[in-house]
């Protein structure tokens, strides 16, 4: 078990520290000058050599890798170049934002799947199925930051209940802060859900049909018991692991909803960092989405153990 | 299998094939609209005509105008064309390197496999986006750049899921026989392992195709992607969120479109799921 859990860490770490490699070859390594990124093709031939000191490319690429990744481990981000301010305290304020948005809509996101999934597998074949397929398969279709525009035309425009946009902080009081990121959630929540109640539905399904439900039924167990009991704990495994898969897919979906409805987050942070050339932000940025997905895999592998008893004994 | 093959009444069945003739309406409906807009649209996609800018649907403007009097209609119809030109690169992308690595780690197995599917799962965590941003930031936003990083994206999906399938195949009998023939590895793989999982890759194809169109959709939404004056659903979109309160339906048409293509692909793919290998019938 220790071992195991061991190897796994070691695993995540590897992955994170590919990934640091990744973004810095990418970033500084390729060809194109990142002080000419920066400035601009017009830029003078002096301002260049200035700013290339000042970023440290002078030094060999080794180095700047080494002296990157030890700032990291260290919390040192680096200074922003178009803020001046430390990257590490640009990103601290913008995840007050984007984790209570990811979070809220991977919660939304899986009550909702339970809900539609179990609901569909319990009346298989009936309206009620066909129904909630019917929606799910639609909803699978729809681009989230389309529905976050349709919400903003509903509760915004015609309705005028919640705000098309922006975000008044979390000093204005947690009642106007929860409301601005409400339409946020909602538009990432329901998409990536109809997935989500789509596989719920066929774990549930394929659960139903084995063997020991049949026992637990056979005991006396009321349907509606085998089924919180028993089918749920085992559907859980295929479920949790597609909530894993699908973070990446909602922390991309966080980057363009930020946008639709201008909320001050790491997706905005890292969208303007893109139009003002600010490299350092981007290559901080992205590095930690990506670390942020590697780390949520990781937890899912973690996850199953606690779900299934069976894989403890295995591990 | 412990479901009754009884159980599924021919309704729901024909529910399902009702499924894949719908999804291939639309998806023929939107590529025939592609080809239609490389020799004709209503009016020009990219003509200014600020006289009639917003105008409402009318014979001339079926669709009516936007905020520069374009005409809706021809835009949105351009927009098919890009849409299936990047799922087919993006697709193709995919479908080249992935198979490529997923067939060749299966055949080799050992250290090539473990390395090759490591790479994979590595390559997950880097989301389009997320690849199209750093790609951006090197290379300047563009249409190219954006394709490359939605197949970038899908080298993984196909990798794992043709190593997966051709492992399945290599311990089938009539594989030992081809080996006591003689033939080498990268006959077998290319006679014997790729015919048989194709059709596997085929409706994978046709969902990534419209998962390309969707990240697609969402790139230029940022701005990353295609440039203007070239029209794109996502784009067309991202103008459109500016004039919500005096023009909403110019934000409803592009999005329609967008879902009707990946609706359609999602049914194409999962009805040729179901008559490529009726046995998932049953058990889903």
């Amino acid at each position: 078990m220790m071992v195991f859990l061991l190897k796994r860490f070691a695993g995540f770490l590897v992955t994170v520290l590919a990934a640091t490699l990744v973004v810095f070859v990418v970033l500084e390594v390729l060809p194109g000058d990142p002080a000419r990124v920066v400035l601009g093709v017009e830029a003078q031939p002096e301002s260049i050599k200035a700013l290339r000191a000042e970023f440290g490319l002078d030094r060999p690429a080794a180095m700047r890798y080494l002296a990157w990744v030890g700032g990291l481990v260290r919390g040192d981000l680096g200074l922003s170049y178009t803020y001046r301010v430390p990257v590490a305290e640009l990103v601290g304020e913008r995840l007050a934002v984007t984790v209570p948005l990811a979070l809220i809509s991977t919660c939304l996101s899986g009550i909702l799947a339970l809900a539609l999934g179990i609901y569909a597998a319990a009346h298989r074949g009936r309206p009620g199925d066909v129904g909630v397929m019917t929606v799910t398969q639609l909803g699978v279709a729809v681009p989230n930051f389309w529905f976050a525009i349709l919400l903003i035309l509903l509760f915004a425009v015609y309705l005028g209940w919640l705000p098309s946009g922006g975000f008044p902080g979390w000093r204005a009081g947690l009642g106007p802060a929860v409301k601005s990121l409400l339409l946020p959630s909602l538009s990432l929540a329901v998409v990536q859900a109809a997935v989500l109640a789509r596989i719920t539905r066929a774990a549930v399904i394929e659960i139903l049909g084995e063997d020991f439900v049949r026992t637990a039924r056979a005991k006396g167990n009321s349907r509606r018991r085998a089924l919180w009991r028993h089918v749920l704990r085992n559907a859980l495994i295929p479920v949790v692991t597609i909530m894993g898969l699908q973070f990446s897919a909602l922390l991309a979906g966080t980057i363009i909803v930020e946008n639709v409805f201008y909320l001050p987050g790491l997706g905005r942070l890292v969208f303007q960092a893109i139009t003002q050339h600010d490299l350092i932000v981007i290559k901080d940025v992205v590095l930690l989405l990506a670390v942020v997905v590697i780390a949520v895999n990781f937890a899912v592998d973690l996850l199953y153990l606690a779900i299934d008893p069976r894989l403890r004994s295995r591990a | 299998m412990s479901v009754v093959v009884g159980e599924a009444p021919a309704r729901r069945r024909i529910f399902r094939h009702a499924g894949l003739i719908v999804g291939a309406a639309l998806t023929a409906l939107v590529v025939l609209v592609a080809i239609v807009s490389l020799v004709w649209t209503p009016q020009s996609a990219t003509a200014i005509d600020v006289a009639h800018k917003l105008a409402l649907p009318s014979a001339a403007h079926w669709l009516g105008t936007d905020h520069f009097g374009r005409d809706v209609a021809s835009m949105l119809m351009v927009g098919a064309q890009n849409s299936m030109m990047v799922g087919i690169v993006a697709v193709s992308i995919g479908v080249g390197i992935g198979v490529a690595c997923g067939l060749a780690a299966a055949a080799r197995g050992g250290w090539v496999e473990e390395a090759l599917m490591r790479l994979a799962d590595f390559t997950f965590a880097f989301p389009a986006v997320l690849s199209a941003i750093l790609i951006t930031a090197l290379l300047g936003p563009g249409a190219f750049n954006s394709i490359l990083a939605i197949g970038i994206f899908n080298v993984p999906a196909f990798a794992r899921l043709s190593r997966g399938a051709a492992r399945g195949i290599w311990v089938r009998d009539f594989i030992l026989a081809a080996r006591v023939a003689g033939k080498g590895r990268l006959r077998i793989t290319v006679e014997h392992v790729l015919p048989n999982i194709a059709s596997l890759l085929i409706v994978q194809a046709t969902i990534q195709f419209g998962v390309a169109i969707l990240a697609e959709a969402g790139l230029s939404y940022l701005g990353l992607g295609t440039q203007p004056p070239n029209p794109s659903w996502g784009r067309t979109l991202n103008e459109a969120q500016t004039f919500l309160f005096i023009a909403p339906r110019l934000a409803i048409y592009p999005g329609l479109a967008i879902v009707l293509a990946v609706l359609g692909l999602n049914l194409l793919g999962d009805g040729l799921r179901d008559v490529f290998d009726p046995r998932l019938i049953r058990r889903r």
